[in-house]
């Protein structure tokens, strides 16, 4: 952590800020994006993130949390995101995947358009562990520390993510398979 | 394919593509944000995090039921109060305007994002009540309504009996040619709509729609 640009941050040094975050950015975005599944809600996600961090910075005691305050900061306003667009979407169909779909040679398309359904069916709160597990590679008690949960409940949470992913996949999987009879 | 494979490896390999670069714009955005965003000071959150003993904690927790109570008596219809309304709100005495109760289904669109679905919500029968009686009040208007750019670009209301866009002091139909505009120098309405969106959008939303309709 570049203590001496967080400390300045705090004092009201705006350079300092965009400094830290410039750095910071592309992980972050990352995270956003792998939560949202969607490129401009990431990006909008981020700019709210790093606003509010702005804001409340002054409450970060130690400047050496920064970049798990941050993250932390960030996950929520992933998961307020994601929340408010369930509500709002409930009843819209599901749209594919944002972003690049780089040729993989384990992943079909098919996998990924069917792993992308499946992950969109997650209760938001489900989607962030999963990315911190599986994308940042995150133990139990690293969620439970950055989401400010109990270790117990983010092993729960994460062993609940796992079977809700694979009961999505498994309805997914057996509603194609309806429909490629009746087809 | 969870039967083929292990779901562990598949989210492993899932995850691991994906954009991983931001786009410039991002921190450009935030670069001006902040500019005009100010730091909440540090004795804030030190209050927040500060102990609250039994007797505070009852005390707090009865003003708020008190609070509740008479919010909620305001917006029971026939209260003729607008419900949280700015103070620009007309009084009941003075107003000719429907009540609550006659009060039609009004949604309301904060004008904010560009590329992303605005965040809507429906007024309750008392703000929609209290939200008539304020476009009563206002008086004729001659300035042509502007366009929104980037950012907050005003309230859009859908009432039963037509479109409304209040945006920088002005409130009129939307589109182009003879309408009827209505003058809102202190941009009462949008103030007044900025209220009953608490609930509806975020902070950061609230906090910058807030801070223009602060600016001079």
């Amino acid at each position: 952590v570049d203590r001496d640009l967080v400390e300045a941050a705090r004092n009201g040094d705006r350079e300092a800020y965009v400094d830290l975050i410039r750095v910071r950015s592309d992980r972050l975005f990352a995270i956003a994006q792998r939560i949202l599944r969607d490129i401009d809600r990431a990006e909008d996600a981020l700019q709210d993130a790093l606003v509010i961090a702005w804001r409340d910075l002054r409450s970060l005691r130690d400047p050496d949390r920064f970049d798990a305050w941050l993250q932390r900061l960030l996950i929520h306003v992933c998961i307020a995101q994601a929340t408010r667009e369930r509500r709002r979407a409930a009843n819209l169909r599901v749209l594919p995947a944002d972003g690049p779909a780089a040729p993989d040679a384990l992943l079909s398309i098919a996998d990924r358009d069917q792993l992308d359904r499946g992950f969109r069916r997650l209760p938001p709160e489900q989607r962030a562990i999963l990315v911190l597990h599986h994308y940042l590679g995150y133990e139990p008690t690293e969620i439970a520390e950055i989401l400010g949960i109990p270790a117990g409940t983010a092993r729960s949470r994460l062993h609940h993510a796992h079977s809700a992913m694979r009961a999505a996949l498994e309805a997914d999987a057996r509603s194609t398979t309806k429909e490629g009879r009746s087809a | 394919m969870t039967q083929q494979r292990d779901i562990d490896h598949l989210l492993d390999q899932w995850f691991s593509d994906g954009p991983t670069h931001t786009p410039d714009r991002v921190i450009d955005v935030v670069a001006d944000r902040i500019e005009r965003q100010p730091q909440r000071p540090a004795w804030r959150f030190h209050l927040r995090e500060m102990h609250l003993n039994t007797i505070v904690r009852a005390g707090a927790a009865m003003a708020a039921v008190v609070i509740v109570a008479v919010i909620g008596f305001n917006l029971l219809p026939g209260s003729g109060v607008g419900g949280s309304g700015p103070t620009a709100s007309p009084g009941p005495a003075t107003s000719t305007g429907p009540s609550a109760a006659d009060a039609l289904p009004v949604d309301v669109t904060l004008g904010i994002y560009s590329g992303l679905p605005d965040p809507t919500w429906s007024l309750t029968g008392g703000q929609a009540a209290g939200l008539e009686q304020l476009l009563a009040t206002l008086p004729d208007g001659t300035d042509t309504p502007p366009v929104g750019g980037l950012g907050y670009h005003g309230f859009t209301i859908v009432r039963s009996d037509g479109t409304l866009i209040a945006y920088q002091g002005v409130v009129a139909p939307p589109g182009e040619g003879p309408r009827a505009i209505k003058a809102d120098p202190t941009r009462s309405v949008e103030r007044y709509l900025l209220e009953t969106s608490r609930s509806h959008v975020t902070a950061v939303e609230y906090a910058e729609v807030e801070r223009v309709l602060a600016a001079p």
